[in-house]
């Protein structure tokens, strides 16, 4: 169970491609819920809204699934010259497709965040600074705890998911725990090697935790 | 929080905004228009789709 020189890397790599991917598809659903601000909801952008949100349930393999096929299609047109396909494999296609497959998601933590920000402490600031500041100064630090809680989920549920990364050929530590079993075919091997993981995944349900009563504190004193 | 305020972003903002979402516009329109021609072309591939990850991924590399 001792790592080896081709396994010991794949722990760091796999928390670093969650949390990239997690902060990506959180930092989009910011910028995707303030540039809503700025339109007026209809009852057709709202129905709009609602099947978007709904694609959050489509499994992300899904998503690599209709990716995939899309480039090849895109590769068949010819557009990046005659025989030549788009290489839309490894690291950087299963980081697209797990940042837009969370994209939903991470629209809708984002918007519950963003939202519970106290409107008297927004309209107060801009009476002194524009709204660019207000978002800066106000709205995001008030939201942090609550886009970090949003931002912990998402970490979770990419480092958990070895579907998507399997598909492009990046070996992650979700992957490892089934080679583990299918080496030996022992259900133990698998959890041993699963442990790692699992601590990595306590430590941020740690953090979750303690920013909940962080983000409850500060909606309470920022509302009295 | 939003209610009545349409703010009035700066310029780099709105940019990164837009580009946002087109994102998400290719998110959602990717998947949906993958999933509709599936569904047109082959109703039992959508089954494939619904069985567990493992089976999902098996029969469509293998396919």
């Amino acid at each position: 169970m001792l790592p080896t020189a081709r396994t010991l890397p794949i722990p760091a790599r796999s928390v670093g491609f969650a949390a990239a991917v997690s902060a990506a598809a959180m930092a989009l659903g910011v910028l995707v819920v303030t540039a809503l601000w700025r339109r007026r909801a209809t009852r057709a952008s709202r129905a709009i809204w609602a099947k978007k949100l709904a694609l959050a349930g489509v499994p992300p393999y899904v998503h690599a699934l209709a990716w995939t096929s899309t480039m090849t299609a895109v590769s068949a047109l010819g557009v990046t010259g005659a025989g030549r396909r788009i290489p839309f494999t490894g690291l950087p296609a299963a980081g697209w497709v797990s940042t837009l497959a969370l994209l939903p998601l991470a629209t809708a933590l984002a918007l519950v965040a963003l939202e519970h920000v106290p409107r008297t402490l927004r309209e107060a600031g801009q009476l002194e600074r524009p709204d660019g500041a207000v978002l800066r100064r106000i709205v995001l630090p008030l939201a942090a705890p609550t886009l970090l809680m949003g931002a912990a989920l998402l970490f979770l549920l990419t480092i958990l998911d070895y579907s998507v990364t399997s598909l492009y050929q990046v070996t992650l530590y979700a992957l490892e725990i089934f080679v583990a079993f299918s080496e030996k075919n022992e259900a133990a091997a698998a959890a041993l090697s699963a442990v790692p993981l699992m601590v990595v995944c306590a430590l941020v349900v740690a953090l979750m935790a303690r920013s909940l009563p962080r983000a409850m504190r500060r909606r309470l004193s920022a509302a009295g | 929080m939003s209610r009545g305020w349409r703010p009035r972003w700066p310029i780099g903002l709105r940019r990164t905004q837009r580009l946002a979402l087109a994102v998400l516009a290719a998110a959602v329109v990717v998947p949906f228009v993958s999933l509709t021609r599936l569904a047109a072309v082959s109703p039992a591939a959508l089954e494939t789709l619904a069985k567990t990850t493992d089976e999902a991924i098996y029969c469509w590399r293998w396919r």
